[in-house]
């Protein structure tokens, strides 16, 4: 495990725009090893594109994200090397089978481990079908096949943009433990999801609040 | 254990190769297409000799504009294309890539297949090689083009249609010295210049394309 303790995530006055449009009122958090936030809105609260712009996906925002105090732009390589992020598209190849697409995912990071990859499909009660091509597969077990790399890849921050959806009770179980683990080695977690999860140690909320941008907007042109 | 950049390729030719579709479907389209001109236009062999480079540059052109969606489209949609820039592979190394994949996978193929298409149009020796080598040389050109539009249309409902206006424009250059290289060899003269500006055009489109296609995409993805 490449674990440095001293790693920090600091937000500060974030907001995404859509249409030049604020979707929430600005957020700041920070984070250091071993703390997990879960970030919580209504649909289309802006959630996804929040996690989007603190991958350096998109650039639609204003605000700092820093990393060890840097800009992210500017520490691009030291935090990727750092960062997992699962998005509510997975990433994975439907024609190459599992170990293929997990092991692509390890040879981007310089690395190359089978026996990890078959332990996390282990673990994730996949491993008897592991040849199998990713687009034969069920969408929990797609589900699961994209978060065995929290275990092929191990890096400190994780951001999971809802990880239980179409998993099953087990796999959610498997999922909380995993998480556990991960923040009592020194890990970040930041997930998004619309259920309340009481698995994970000392998850702390983020709620995005919608802007009153319509009332202001309308005042503003005189229409209300 | 190798570089991503070559993983990267590997990867894209695995996946092509194991979706028969966008990997016959542009060969057989020049096939069929070619081979539909002698039933249609003229068997008489003097005339067939005379239209062939057109004919053939055509075709070859417009298969590999067939060929650019299977690269990309479904990567973007999968959010492969965002896990590969999260794991720090720059774009211009994932344009290089996909165009070298592509190029493997449909140019190829194309390049091989041109001689007896050349046959097929009775065209002579000394102009089958020059369209061989004309096409060696402008296939990849037109594939990292075809990347650039690619990169600027992923995303946009009816991306196909976008693609081909802002391509065809770009492509047409390498039409015309690609065909006239071939025409000059069939009645006896000298093509070499035709075939220096397509090496031409090919290196400034290794230098450019990659970046100007990392630069589309950063776009579409944000």
């Amino acid at each position: 495990m490449q674990q440095k303790p001293d790693n920090r995530l600091k937000i500060e006055n974030l907001t995404v725009f859509r249409s030049e449009l604020p979707l929430f009122e600005p957020v700041s958090f920070s984070m250091k090893a071993g703390e997990a936030i879960q970030i919580k809105g209504t649909n289309g609260s802006g959630k996804t594109s929040l996690l989007r712009c603190l991958c350096g996906l998109s650039h639609r925002h204003q605000g700092l994200i820093r990393w060890n105090d840097a800009n992210i732009d500017d520490v691009k390589d030291d935090f990727y090397a750092h960062l997992l992020y699962i998005g509510h598209a997975l990433g994975l190849k439907p024609k190459l089978s599992i170990e293929q697409n997990l092991d692509f995912y390890q040879q981007l990071r310089f690395t190359q481990d089978q026996a990890i990859i078959l332990q996390a499909l282990e673990q994730l009660k996949i491993g008897a079908y592991h040849d199998e091509l990713v687009g034969n597969l069920s969408a929990g077990q797609k589900r699961r096949v994209a978060l065995a790399r929290i275990i092929s890849e191990p890096v400190s921050l994780w951001v999971l943009d809802e990880p239980m959806v179409a998993l099953d009770v087990e796999g959610q179980a498997w999922l909380e433990r995993a998480c556990n683990q991960h923040l009592a080695d020194g890990g970040m977690i930041i997930l998004t999801s619309h259920q309340t999860i009481e698995g994970i140690n000392g998850l702390t909320e983020l709620r995005l609040n919608e802007t009153n941008w319509k009332e202001t907007y309308l005042m503003d042109e005189g229409l209300a | 254990m190798s570089s991503p950049l070559w993983s990267l390729v590997k990867r894209e030719i695995s996946v092509v190769l194991r979706s028969q579709s966008e990997f016959v479907y542009p060969l057989a389209f020049f096939i069929i297409v070619t081979s539909l001109f002698p039933l249609a236009v003229t068997p008489d062999p003097v005339q067939l000799a005379f239209l062939a480079p057109g004919i053939i540059w055509v075709a070859a052109l417009l298969s590999i504009l067939l060929s650019l969606n299977g690269f990309y489209q479904a990567d973007y949609e999968e959010g492969g294309l965002e896990q590969l820039l999260l794991a720090g592979v720059p774009g211009s190394s994932i344009v290089i890539a996909k165009s070298a994949a592509n190029w493997l996978v449909t140019g190829l193929p194309l390049v091989m297949i041109a001689p007896l298409i050349g046959v097929l149009f009775n065209i002579d020796m000394q102009a089958n090689w020059v369209a061989m080598l004309s096409l060696l040389l402008g296939t990849p050109t037109l594939c990292l083009i075809g990347s650039i539009g690619m990169c600027l249309t992923l995303g946009l409902r009816n991306g196909g249609v976008l693609l081909t206006l802002l391509v065809l424009p770009l492509f047409i250059p390498v039409l015309i010295f690609g065909a006239s290289a071939v025409q000059a060899a069939s009645i006896g003269l000298d093509y070499s210049g035709q075939l220096a500006i397509l090496g031409a055009l090919l290196i400034l489109s290794i230098i450019l394309a990659p970046h100007a296609g990392a630069a589309a995409m950063k776009i579409s993805i944000d």
